[in-house]
């Protein structure tokens, strides 16, 4: 209780910035999610250095080798491969496909939502209903006539990302910018005579980037689960290629005959990074957006 | 209310109109020739010119487009490229299949996602409320490639209770509860996604309806704990079910598609993935278009079903 009324009486700028970190701090699954990508992060960046074995080199002696076996702490797969090697390497892909494709889905959705929020009503009106059109669109199409056109890998991964994205990102940012429009410092600029254009750049999209940043830190978990399931299917990331999607197909075919570490052990990776990114978006949140 | 469901008849034509060309275009777009597979390095320059003119490929590409779009209406979609054979005979039984998936999953996802969302939504903060969050989380975030793995690798494999994939028994009658018997494990892991969208909000529907002043007046009048839940709780979260399930229609495709070639069923997934390996353009677009139209045509029936359940709307307003 006093120390509540102490922080009031010195609530200076300084003192908020540094609770925002101690809020960050304190907010222990976020703390932890941030912990997780860093060591996920890392190991993907250093695999090469730390795989113990090539992550493509089979070893026909040693097929299927159960998880803690001499040399091959988690086993090695139905072609003799590490797949621990495989697992530090896997990540690879799939980290740096969803993180372009959500920043260039952020750009994408940020700048349409802007132009929904200010443009006329019946323009926002014909974009925003080709939006909802998108957002409950099977994005499974988009890979399939994709993979059709292009040939299937890491392109067709982006793409479907993008479009299964961008939706959502335009409606979050037509929601906030619509509120933001009708407050009293938007109109304060008009009335110094600011243009439209400027208005957006200068004073509205401040506003929105933390909210814009906060959803696309979710929004790389959510896709990081999607894309390897799309390269599962074979439609994404090609082997050779170690690939934590592909590990799963690799693995599905050893999983009825007992081995189902091969495809557990990159599900399991999938999942924590996944969730590591919605703890983060979450904390995030917290902090900017109380 | 009919000019209305009138007015969502006549944006359909655009939208089909719009979905036809891009589909169209993944055949001109691509940069593998479509007749390459069909062709042969013996053929004279002649022979090839004569397979292109057949294919129609000679023509400008309005006309191509119109040539396609009268294929698709009248001579079953084309032919085939890898099977020669014409491509409604290929798309369609496994269309039929693929729906059939579908609406299993839907039925499964809408079941088990209000199941769940009511049961933590009127159990608000206490612990079974929030086991079902976690439980939530982890499958939202589980590879659903993956999810039906274990699936089957449980059902079949572990415990031996249903069988590990396929539509019928090779050796049984074929008849509907064999059917049944394989749609189980399928649906159910085709709708993880959906379902646990579902589950969050009618969760968020519940808690707000709940907490809401009427209710509280119902409370305080003693009317039964039942009553309040089944009459007017479950009454104000039915158009949030309707509108999320129609939301969640793509998510019940995708997952459909994924699952289709775990469990080995014979749809339409299946065969699209087997007609892009093989550059099979016919079958391709056949199948997407399919897939697209089924997609506006199950949206279009979710707004109407809103609109009749809008009583604004029911009401003779505009």
């Amino acid at each position: 209780m006093t120390t509540t009324t102490a922080e009031v009486r010195t609530g200076a700028p300084p003192r908020l910035r540094r609770s925002a970190a101690a809020r960050f701090v304190r907010n222990r699954e976020a703390l932890l999610g941030l912990v997780v990508l860093i060591v996920v992060i890392g190991i993907s960046v250093l695999a090469p250095w730390l795989a113990p074995y090539d992550p493509n080199a089979g070893d026909p002696e040693n097929v299927l080798a159960p998880v803690g076996s001499a040399g091959h702490l988690l086993g090695t797969d139905d072609q003799g491969r590490d797949v621990l090697s495989r697992l530090l390497h896997g990540g690879r892909g799939a980290l740096v496909v969803s993180i372009v494709s959500v920043a260039v889905a952020l750009l994408i959705g940020t700048v349409l939502g802007l132009y929904g929020a200010f443009a006329g009503r019946r323009t926002s009106g014909v974009l925003m209903r080709i939006i909802d059109l998108m957002f409950a669109f099977p994005v499974i199409l988009v890979a399939l006539s994709l993979a059709a056109v292009i040939h299937p890998g890491p392109w067709v991964l982006i793409g479907t990302v993008v479009f299964g994205a961008v939706p959502y990102v335009t409606r979050i940012v037509f929601a906030e910018a619509r509120i933001e429009r009708e407050k009293d410092y938007v109109e304060a600029a008009r009335s110094l005579g600011a243009s439209e254009a400027t208005i957006l750049r200068t004073e509205v999209l401040p506003n929105l980037l933390s909210s814009v940043v906060i959803y696309g830190t979710s929004l790389v978990g959510v896709n990081i689960v999607f894309t390897a399931s799309l390269s599962a299917l074979g439609l994404g990331i090609q082997p050779p290629s170690p690939d934590w999607g592909r590990m799963i197909s690799e693995g599905a075919k050893v999983l009825v005959t007992g081995n189902p570490g091969v495809a557990t052990f990159p599900a399991i990776a999938i999942l924590l990074v996944a969730l590591a990114f919605n703890w983060l978006g979450d904390g995030l949140r917290d902090v900017l957006n109380p | 209310m009919a000019r209305r469901i009138l007015w969502r008849l006549a944006n359909l034509v655009p939208l089909l109109f719009g979905i036809s060309l891009l589909v169209f275009f993944i055949s001109k777009a691509g940069p593998a020739d479509p007749v390459k597979n069909v062709l042969s390095e013996k053929m004279s320059p002649e022979q090839i010119e004569q397979i292109r003119q057949a294919y129609g490929l000679d023509q400008p590409a309005w006309k191509q487009y119109l040539l396609w779009l009268r294929d698709m209406f009248t001579n079953g979609g084309g032919i085939s490229l890898s099977v020669r054979s014409p491509v409604s005979g290929i798309v369609f039984p496994a269309f039929l299949n693929t729906l059939i998936l579908g609406a299993a999953t839907t039925v499964v996802a809408v079941a088990l996602g209000v199941l769940i969302g009511f049961v933590s939504g009127i159990r608000h903060g206490r612990l079974i409320d929030r086991a079902a969050m976690l439980l939530v989380q982890v499958g939202s975030n589980l590879p659903i490639y993956w999810f039906g793995l274990i699936v089957i690798w449980l059902t079949a494999v572990q415990w031996n209770w249903l069988p590990p994939g396929g539509m019928h028994d090779l050796r049984g009658d074929g008849g509907f509860g064999d059917l049944l018997l394989h749609l189980i494990a399928p649906a159910f892991a085709a709708s993880l996604v959906s379902m646990l969208i579902i589950a969050r909000f009618v969760r968020a529907a519940v808690i707000e309806s709940a907490g809401s002043d009427y209710i509280r007046t119902y409370r305080s009048q003693g009317f039964g704990r039942a009553a309040i839940l089944g009459k007017h709780i479950g009454r104000n979260i039915l158009p949030p079910i309707v509108n999320t399930t129609g939301l969640t229609i793509g998510s019940v495709i995708t997952g459909v598609v994924f699952v289709e070639t775990i469990f080995s069923w014979p749809g339409l997934g299946s065969v699209l993935l087997n007609a892009i390996a093989g550059s099979d353009y016919p079958v391709i677009q056949s199948g997407i278009l399919l897939v697209a139209t089924t997609f506006v045509v199950v949206n279009l029936i979710t707004d109407v079903l809103l609109d009749l359940l809008n009583p604004r709307l029911r009401h003779g307003g505009a």
